[in-house]
């Protein structure tokens, strides 16, 4: 045991408290830093010899303390899960914008609706039953079916611009995806070199991390562990960084006109990669089937009512008693394209009201309103146009709820698991400062042991064998 | 286990928790400022389902109202003109019973006679009579032509129905036609034709001091007034029926719009409620807030 030892044991101390307020101040730095995982000083007793020299003994004491290293503290296995979720409740919350937004193309219950719109146009031909020698109540049946056109045009128009929005959404995001793997790839290079050179590069671990993160919210990536502190980021099945190569998402141009779903493949062969989890996937999802599924929906209503008046209206007779009249354009029977037919655009007259028979004699009138009635009565039909129309509204309520539920649920989830990772690798200021006062009363400590050795020194040195002096 | 909580967090969740009561609060303010529980699908499918149902039922209702009170309005012309063309009738009869009774010369006769024509070209003229510009005798016949013609024949009409639905599925005809009242055209005998040719018949027999032939047209006018009392009955009787529906059209009207109202409209009552209730929610959040996120260790460190 040597006399130098205690100070050598007291600079240890020193320093390695010193290291610790450092983490500290660092810590303390960056509680708001988002992604900032807490730093521990590890320290650890530095032992004895374990086997003693051959002319020295071994302190029983010990040779101070020792800084081991900065670890980050964090739950990997909370992290994944967090990740996961992240994924998961990013892609419900996209599908519920895009759900959203069509829901934004019903305002219902209304008096602007597609519903009003129809009730108003079934109702105006009950005016040209009370009324059937009047021009100007037909003309109001004109009117009111100009009325739904128009509606279920917007509604139509509106509905593919949404898909054309969400086509240029889901390339925006493939774009995002692609420059944050080539971050994440620029960030392993440089943790890969760091750990090789045997530094513990924490900070650029919680950036790679918070990337990954991004990527996760983004793609509903998920995260195998590859060598030296690197990742692999897997998505679709696939990997999209691996090993210092990423490989690019992109977003196959639409196979056709239309609704054509949007397909994300990969750049470097084309294969379709089929995304179950992120923002991208809701888009998608949202895009590729709901959208379509509206349109269809409200395709058939613009069907059954062209049908359903055409085969009432071509049966009768108009003012003037000439047959065969169609009140809608046969051609037009989708949302996009139904229209009046030329019969009767811009004709009041030629408007059909009166019932007639092939062979004569004739026994409805010219003011006879037997096919007024029947239109009008379509109103009730089922399945007609109005009840076909309720129904799609209260299946897109339903799937708009649906959504919205498991998006909320799935948040509070997301949420728990962020609460409870931060709950390890967050900075709690309270706990640093408890640690603070520590690490200073530690250092003040070794200062005072340093002193006190000082002094024991000078009595050895200075006071030691001067007997009868 | 002590449970560690980051203060990054801590003060994250007291961000997204006063969020969450102010949106909680807003919407309560929203459904209140807006008078509307429902403003798109997905603010309860079923509701909203109701709600469409509703107004449509409310919609058609209102077309039926208008259609009956139409429908009462034919109706009415038709009984008003039948009620007239009654005491005319009633008129020529008691002429024409003068003639039976006693002898009277030709002139006192021909001035009878006169009398009979007149109101023989009047009742034509009711026959016509027209509501909003249709003629109300005339079944689905144009517009335009009278049904009768001068001569009494039933020229200008038909025999269509006009209908009007007053209730769901509930279609009433509410036109009587000109023959079924006044009697069909009878070209070859018209001693036995429609009720103006039976007062052409009359004034004929009065003008040649035939009384048998008074008598025997006498009981012919009897069977035309006959004839326009059952049309007259049933008049009234659709009468009572369009105002009974059209009465408990207006109560279920009423009864829908509550209804359409109960499920689209706010309770102002439970909003308000509900925003107090949220609003004290929210202050609690906030007051608790400015406590919890004021102190920390630093504060008792000397």
């Amino acid at each position: 045991m040597s006399s130098f030892s205690s100070l050598g044991i007291g600079l240890s101390a020193l320093l390695a408290h010193r290291q610790a307020a450092e983490t500290i101040s660092q810590n303390i730095a960056n509680t708001n830093t988002p992604g900032y995982s807490r730093r521990r000083t590890e320290i650890q007793s530095e032992g004895a010899a374990p086997v003693p020299a051959l002319y020295a003994r071994s302190s029983q004491a010990g040779g101070g303390v020792r800084v081991e290293g900065i670890t980050r503290v964090r739950d990997e296995f909370l992290e994944i899960q967090h990740r996961d979720e992240v994924g998961v409740g990013a892609g419900l919350t996209a599908r519920l914008g895009v759900l959203d937004r069509i829901e934004s193309v019903f305002p219902e219950p209304s008096d602007v609706g597609i519903d009003d719109a129809l009730g108003k146009f079934f109702g105006s031909w009950t005016d040209v039953m009370n009324s059937p020698d009047s021009e100007a109540a037909r003309a109001g049946v004109l009117q009111q079916a100009q009325t739904v056109i128009d509606r279920l045009h917007v509604a139509d128009r509106d509905l593919r611009q949404q898909y054309t929005d969400a086509t240029g959404q889901a390339k925006t995001l493939v774009g995002q995806i692609n420059a944050l793997a080539h971050q994440v790839n620029t960030f392993d290079q440089a943790i890969r070199a760091a750990v090789v050179a045997g530094h513990s590069p924490n900070d650029l671990l919680d950036q790679r991390d918070e990337t990954v993160l991004a990527l996760a919210k983004l793609s509903g990536a998920t995260v195998a562990a590859g060598d030296y502190g690197t990742v692999d980021v897997i998505v679709a099945g696939r990997t999209l960084v691996h090993g210092g190569v990423v490989s690019e998402l992109q977003v196959d141009d639409p196979a056709g006109p239309g609704l054509a779903p949007i397909q994300i493949s990969w750049a470097q062969d084309d294969f379709p990669a089929t995304l179950d989890a992120g923002a991208l996937s809701g888009i998608v999802n949202g895009a590729n089937v709901a959208i379509p599924k509206v349109v269809a929906a409200l395709d058939v209503v613009a069907q059954q009512l062209v049908t359903s008046v055409n085969a009432l209206h071509t049966t009768g007779k108009d003012l003037d008693g000439v047959t065969n009249r169609r009140f809608f354009d046969p051609a037009g029977v989708t949302a996009g394209t139904i229209s009046l037919s030329a019969d009767v655009k811009g004709q009041p007259r030629h408007v059909v009201a009166a019932g007639t028979t092939a062979v004569p004699p004739d026994p409805f009138g010219p003011l006879d309103t037997s096919i007024a009635q029947k239109v009008s009565d379509l109103a009730v039909a089922s399945p007609g146009a109005s009840a076909s129309y309720r129904s799609l509204i209260v299946t897109l309520g339903l799937d708009v709820r649906q959504v919205a539920d498991s998006a909320g649920v799935q948040e509070a989830v997301v949420q728990r698991l962020d609460e409870d990772r931060k709950a390890v690798s967050g900075v709690n200021l309270d706990e640093e400062m408890v640690n603070l006062v520590a690490a200073q009363k530690a250092y003040s400590a070794a200062a005072r042991v340093i002193t006190t050795i000082d002094e024991m020194l000078d009595t050895l040195i200075n006071r030691t064998g001067t007997v009868g002096r | 286990m002590t449970t560690r909580i980051a203060t990054g967090a801590a003060n994250a969740r007291m961000t997204a928790d006063l969020a969450r009561a102010f949106s909680a609060l807003t919407r309560k303010q929203n459904q209140i400022s807006s008078g509307k529980r429902l403003t798109k699908p997905s603010d309860g499918p079923a509701e909203v389902a109701t709600a469409l149902n509703g107004r449509a039922t409310a919609r058609r209702m209102e077309q039926f109202a208008t259609s009956a009170s139409d429908a009462l309005g034919w109706l009415r012309v038709s009984d008003s003109t039948l009620v007239s063309a009654q005491e005319n009738l009633t008129r020529a009869r008691t002429a024409a019973v003068q003639v039976v009774n006693g002898a009277l010369s030709a002139v006192d006769r021909e001035a009878v006679a006169l009398e009979i024509d007149n109101i023989r070209n009047g009742l034509v003229q009711e026959a016509n009579t027209t509501y909003q510009n249709r003629a109300v005798f005339a079944g689905t016949a144009a517009v335009g032509s009278a049904p009768f013609a001068a001569s009494g024949d039933y020229t200008g009409g038909n025999a269509g129905a006009v209908s009007r639905v007053v209730a769901e599925g509930v279609s009433l005809q509410v036109n009587v036609i000109g023959p079924d009242v006044f009697g069909a055209y009878n070209a070859t005998d018209p001693a036995n034709g429609n009720l103006f040719q039976v007062l052409d018949t009359l004034a004929a027999a009065i003008r040649a001091g035939d009384e048998t032939g008074v008598g025997t047209s006498l009981k012919s006018l009897s069977a035309a007034s006959d004839r326009m009392s059952s049309a007259q009955v049933r008049i009234g009787g659709l009468s009572n029926q369009v105002e009974e529906i059209l009465y408990r059209n207006e109560t279920m009207l009423l009864d829908v719009k509550e209804r359409l109202s109960a499920v689209e409209d706010t309770d102002v009552a439970e909003a308000i409620i509900g925003l107090r209730t949220s609003e004290s929610a929210y202050q609690a959040a906030l007051a608790v807030t400015a406590k919890v996120v004021q102190p920390s260790l630093l504060d008792f460190l000397r």
